[in-house]
């Protein structure tokens, strides 16, 4: 196609924010998801996109999977959240689509819909719990586990990707607040292991 | 003003030993400017009684002495503030629950000029004025005497100064607060022995556990038994086994300074930690307090109990306090609350700790045991250490200024006799702590033999241990803290045994709960005897609600406000029962109890708010155009959470100016707006446009692909609750626009149909408004500013007519291309992928303003939809109006839609429902008011019903003059006519038009 060329890059919702960050607790920096696909679809249909562009569907309801392609996370019981490793959307969506065939799905590029973080550190579990109310602990919330959920007034998708480090997508608009209240989260855990060292 | 040193021996009635305080550190405070130094350990209140002070507070009501009463959250009068510094002042902080830090400063509450010269308590001798139902009874004065006017501003704020607690700061909190989300298998309330054993053995078993207590320290009682002895060690050293023990067990985590303040639906428990306030010099890193919301499977309830006082003539005097309290100051804190008591009890508790006082140097003046019988075993002890005891007598009155000095006894063969003394405890009897139980939903039933409430059924999940289930002694706690614990472990099957499990037999009964009885105060009592010290309510009050009528418990609370204190009755509760049971002779199991509520003990409301304040208050939205339109001089409002761009000032333009302008540039030539804010849902899926034709009035799917259609959403009742566009971009794939402040809202609708209502349809709801950031380009220029920007779009009227959509690409990215319009002018909505909408609005921006145009807001958008009368919902409409009201389509007869048959409804079709026009006033410079009150004649009588009200009102610059849009009662039928709408400089006259004011035939359209 002759629109191969990659469009003029967007300018990022965290442009000017400064991403928290505080030795022994925890740092947060911008992931950089080159597409995001939100397909809708039966679970056989979506197995069989997914598939096709190299992603692998997750083994459940809230859980995620990534390959080298990209990753796949399993948001409800026919939607999920595509991150692909390399973009355009477009190219990606089409292999998608023609792998459904006469099937009938969603698939949507909601690339700039969102952006990502990854939170990462020893009390990334505590700083967490400063504002969602899932329990985040490894047995209850495991590595590849991943849903939607709150953290104070907005709404997240919440991945665990390691023991101590999480992938989080927040609509953009919503970025400076979620980075902001997780800086007074880290700020106030750092605050907590110098008084528990003291 | 300085003030002398103390001069008198510092910590006069501190121990020569004992206590858990720590006598190598010393430290300093202040009371009231008075220097004095306690220990590292003790609390406010026992650092006072060290040092011989009692009287630390006037009351509520009547400004009477008050001393320290307990030595728990249950204090009722010991109310002081602490100044940290001039914006730190916490008041009604209770100073048996103040830990001691180097330079802490105390001072007392509701006196003036000082504590011991209080010009308030001149409300003492004018007690009989204040009765019962005070407020209720002078509050309604009558009519003749200017109504209630002096009352509501002379006398009534003058009472509410003087009857009061400590002042609540005014300055902003300069401390911060933390919240705190935790999950447990088991939550422990209450770290005494049948806590601590609960939660060991809870973890041992293989439950995750949290334990909360409210003191610094974990113990409980067990922190006022020095003597015990538990499995054959001193209590104190089983303790601190335990709680190690915790500390090394990772399932469990320990929070001293917690309370449990409330139980919530599906076990959510609200727990308030105190984090610094116990510190000299906090790292101001750390919060102050941190809310935890702990969802917990099971709970295990280990609160013990609360001593009552005993109801006597004069009961309030400082140097008057529980028995237990004195225990506790004495075992944990090794201070001597007196040197000559009074006991006076109705429980056998008194009698061990009349002896061990004995023992500590204490001269015990007299039991004086107010029960008829007493069993001989609890007299024997106490003769046998040579204590005098009166039984069957009663005290009938106290003596003593800012202290007790005597008490008057009446002798059961009504002898009188006056014994001097500096101290008096009173053992009433113990109150099982059920709050928490109450609140999860436990029933109470009350015990006559036992003369407590007690659970009257068990609660599922909730499990209790110790003094609050009535288990008594150590052995008793400490077995039911093991059966609680294991029960609840179990429960959530928890029973791998993963550790060592817990045997624990102990072998001391330090303090045994026998039978008490709740005071019988006599009806002809002289004076008056306090039942809840904290709100001043004597048993007088509780007597002359009853004789004036009241019989219900919760009424009798409310009048007398007897447990509406701060501490809600914990120390007057039963007692005021009692009174309320003989005035009414009926038993206290038929009176019932009041509601129990959370908080347990005040919570701040700094540690409910978190980190919720200032900038994280609420998410500040901002749209992906916001940093270029920062810098074309946007000023912005608040539309929900978004900050959105009102207008654009140049060289220092006011509001109205600038409008103006905007207006005008819109109408003339070309106008740039950020509509990024607005909802968009993408709806795909075979029956996609089926969907649609159900949410919206409108049809759907008889939309051309390439085409939009405004659409109306109707709530199941069938008034409008949104609008927007519906774009057909395929056969199966739709762009649906909501409004800014229905977008959540819309889409939450949206799917609640289709998972519940319509799961026969094949389609999906994803939300894409912060996929797309939109900019709108509007005018009879509008064309040529977007033109060379376009790619593969031929924006032609042919090719692209009003309402058709269009996709391609503009700067290089993709685009969704919209031919609509808001303004009535030729317009364009360009929809772009977010991170690029900057870029496409600086290049629209600049092309405009080449040409005369230029970016225009909010407010100017208003003005130019209402001279086309179009409507904002929510503005033009108030969730009571339907498409008809607004003149808007109804939809086709055939089709079903959501709130369809609601229209149906004979009140949905009456003449006179509201319906929307166009006013036009008679004075060319005055804009009518928004929200204002439309009549049919120039004077309404007072009580006439209005016709309708002004829903948006501006100057229109396109029209030269005022005009609105309104609904009026059958307003398109009153087309023509004159109206009236009072407003603020005198009645304005109106007429009703045709809600189209500018260019009705749609002309503008193309350009």
């Amino acid at each position: 196609m002759a629109e191969a060329t990659s469009p003029p890059e967007g300018i990022s919702a965290l442009a000017g924010l400064s991403l928290p960050s505080a030795s022994g607790v925890a740092h947060l920096v911008e992931a950089t998801i080159a597409a995001r696909l939100v397909l809708r679809a039966p679970v056989e249909v979506a197995a069989r996109m997914l598939a096709a562009s190299g992603l692998e569907n997750p083994t459940g309801i809230n859980r995620a999977i990534r390959t080298a392609a990209g990753s796949s996370l399993q948001l409800g019981p026919d939607e999920w959240l595509v991150l692909a490793a390399s973009g355009p959307a477009g190219e990606l969506a089409a292999a998608m689509a023609a792998a459904a065939g006469a099937a009938s799905h969603a698939l949507l590029d909601v690339s700039e819909r969102s952006v990502a973080m990854t939170l990462e550190g020893p009390r990334v579990e505590d700083v967490l719990a400063a504002g969602c109310p899932l329990p985040l602990e490894i047995q209850a919330f495991a590595v590849g586990r991943a849903t939607r959920t709150l953290w104070a007034k907005a709404e997240i998708v919440l991945w665990r990707q390691e023991p101590r480090r999480f992938h989080i997508e927040v609509a953009r608009s919503f970025a400076p607040y979620l980075v902001g209240s997780l800086a007074q989260a880290i700020a106030n855990e750092a605050a907590f292991v110098a008084q528990q060292r003291a | 003003m300085t003030r002398k040193r103390e001069t008198h021996t510092p910590q006069r009635f501190r121990a020569s030993s004992g206590g858990r305080i720590d006598r190598s550190e010393p430290q300093s405070f202040t009371f009231d400017g008075r220097h004095l130094t306690g220990y590292a350990g003790d609390t406010l209140a026992s650092a006072l009684l060290a040092n011989g002070v009692h009287m630390v507070a006037r009351s509520f009501k009547y400004h009477r002495p008050r001393g320290i009463l307990t030595a728990g959250s249950e204090e009722p009068n010991a109310l002081v503030s602490i100044r940290r510094d001039w914006r730190r002042v916490t008041p009604n902080v209770r100073a048996t629950e103040v830990e001691l830090y180097e330079g802490l400063i105390a001072e007392s509450q509701n006196r003036w000029p000082s504590l011991a010269l209080d010009v308030g308590s001149v409300n003492d001798r004018l007690a009989p004025l204040f009765p019962a139902g005070f407020y209720y009874k002078t509050f309604m004065g009558p009519q003749a005497l200017g109504g209630n006017r002096a009352w509501t501003h002379l006398f009534e704020p003058a009472i509410r100064r003087m009857a009061g607690l400590g002042r609540a700061p005014i300055d902003a909190d300069p401390d911060h607060y933390a919240s705190r989300y935790a999950h447990c298998d088991v939550l422990v309330v209450g770290a005494g022995p049948a806590g601590l054993m609960a939660a060991l053995v809870a973890a041992e078993v293989g439950a995750s556990v949290i334990i909360a207590d409210e003191q610094a320290e974990f113990g409980g009682s067990l922190l006022a038994e020095a003597e015990a002895t538990i499995d054959g060690q001193p209590a104190w050293d089983w303790l601190s086994a335990i709680i190690l023990r915790l500390q090394g067990n990772d399932r469990v985590r320990l929070l001293p300074r917690t309370t449990v303040f409330g139980c919530y639906p599906d076990h959510l428990f609200g727990l308030a930690e105190r984090i610094t306030d116990h510190m000299a010099d906090p790292d101001r890193g750390l919060p102050r307090e941190r809310l935890w919301q702990v969802r917990a499977r099971e709970v295990v309830l280990a609160t013990g109990s609360i001593e009552r006082p005993l109801v006597f003539r004069d009961n309030d005097r400082p140097g008057i306090m529980l028995a237990g309290a004195a225990a506790t100051y004495r075992e944990r804190y090794g201070v001597l609350a007196g040197t000559r008591a009074v006991i006076a009890t109705a429980c056998d508790s008194a009698y061990g700790l009349a002896a061990r006082l004995a023992r500590d140097g204490v001269r015990v003046e007299r039991i004086v045991d107010f029960r008829a019988r007493v069993a001989p075993a609890a007299t024997e002890t106490a003769r046998a250490d040579d204590l005098a005891v009166t039984v069957g007598a009663s005290i009938k009155a106290t003596a003593g200024r800012h202290r007790v000095a005597a008490v008057g006894l009446k002798h059961l063969d009504g002898r009188g006799e006056r014994i001097e003394c500096d101290l008096v405890l009173m053992a009433g009897g113990f109150t099982p702590t059920l709050h928490l139980f109450s609140q999860l939903r436990g029933k109470l039933a009350w015990d006559e033999a036992r003369q407590t409430f007690r659970p009257a059924a068990p609660r599922d999940h909730v499990h209790l241990a110790g003094g609050c289930d009535r288990q008594s002694g150590l052995s008793g706690a400490i077995a039911g803290g093991v059966a609680a614990g294991e029960a609840a472990a179990r429960a959530n099957g928890r029973d791998s045994m993963t550790g060592r499990r817990a045997v624990v037999v102990a072998s001391a009964d330090a303090a045994t709960t026998a039978d008490a009885m709740t005071a019988a105060p006599a009806a002809s009592l002289k004076g008056r005897a306090f039942v809840d010290f904290q709100n001043d309510v004597t048993t007088k009050d509780l007597q002359l609600a009853a004789r004036e009528g009241f019989r219900a418990i919760e009424h009798i609370k409310r009048y007398t406000t007897t447990g509406m204190a701060t501490d809600q009755g914990k120390t007057s509760n039963v007692n005021a029962l009692g009174v309320v049971s003989a005035a009414l002779r009926q038993g206290v199991g038929a009176l019932g109890h009041t509601t129990f509520r959370a908080p347990f003990t005040p919570v701040t409301f700094g540690t409910l708010a978190g980190e919720a304040r200032g900038s994280l208050f609420d998410p500040v939205r901002r749209t992906p155009v916001d940093a270029s339109a920062r810098s074309a001089g946007a000023v912005f409002e608040d539309v929900g959470q978004w900050q959105r761009a009102r207008y654009f000032t140049r060289g220092g333009e006011n509001m109205a100016v600038a409008v103006f302008r905007e207006c005008r540039a819109v109408r003339e030539r070309v106008g740039v707006f950020d509509a990024s804010t607005l909802g968009k849902i993408e709806v795909v899926g075979p029956d996609a446009a089926t969907f649609l034709d159900r949410m919206y009035v409108n049809d759907i799917s008889g939309l051309a692909v390439g085409r939009c259609r405004y659409a109306v959403m109707l709530s199941e009742a069938g008034f409008v609750m949104d609008d927007g566009i519906v774009a057909r971009l395929a056969s199966d794939r739709f762009h649906v626009t909501t409004t800014t402040g229905g977008a959540a809202r819309v889409l939450a609708h949206m799917e609640d149909y289709l998972q519940t209502e319509f799961t026969d349809l094949e389609c999906w709801l994803t939300s894409v408004t912060e996929q797309w950031g939109v900019v709108a380009v509007q005018g009879p220029r509008a064309r040529e500013v977007l033109a060379p920007l376009v790619d593969g779009v031929d924006l032609s009227g042919a090719a692209l007519p009003h309402m058709g959509f269009a996709a391609g690409r503009i700067l290089g990215v993709p685009m969704r291309l919209f031919r609509v319009s808001f303004t009535g002018e030729l317009g364009f909505e360009i929809n772009v992928p977010s991170g690029h909408a900057c870029v496409l609005w600086d290049a629209l921006l600049a092309r405009a303003e080449a040409i005369g145009g230029g970016a225009y807001g909010t407010e100017a958008m208003h003005v130019l939809r209402a001279e086309k009368g179009f409507i904002i919902v929510g503005q033009d409409s108030d969730g009571t109006v339907t498409p008809a009201d607004l003149g808007l389509p109804t939809g086709a007869r055939k089709r079903e839609f959501v709130g369809k048959r609601s229209l149906a409804r004979p009140d949905m079709v009456l003449s006179d429902r509201p319906q929307l026009v166009g006013l036009e006033s008679s004075k060319a410079s005055v804009v009518l008011e928004e929200g204002a009150q439309i009549t049919d004649t120039a004077t309404p009588r007072p009580g006439t019903r209005a016709l309708g009200h002004v829903t948006s009102a501006y100057l229109s610059p396109s029209l030269g003059r005022p005009i609105a849009l309104a609904l009026i009662k059958n307003g398109r039928g009153r087309i023509g006519e004159t109206l009236y709408v009072p407003m603020p400089g005198g009645t304005l006259r109106v007429s009703v038009v045709a809600p189209g004011f500018y260019d009705p035939e749609g002309a503008r359209l193309d350009g």
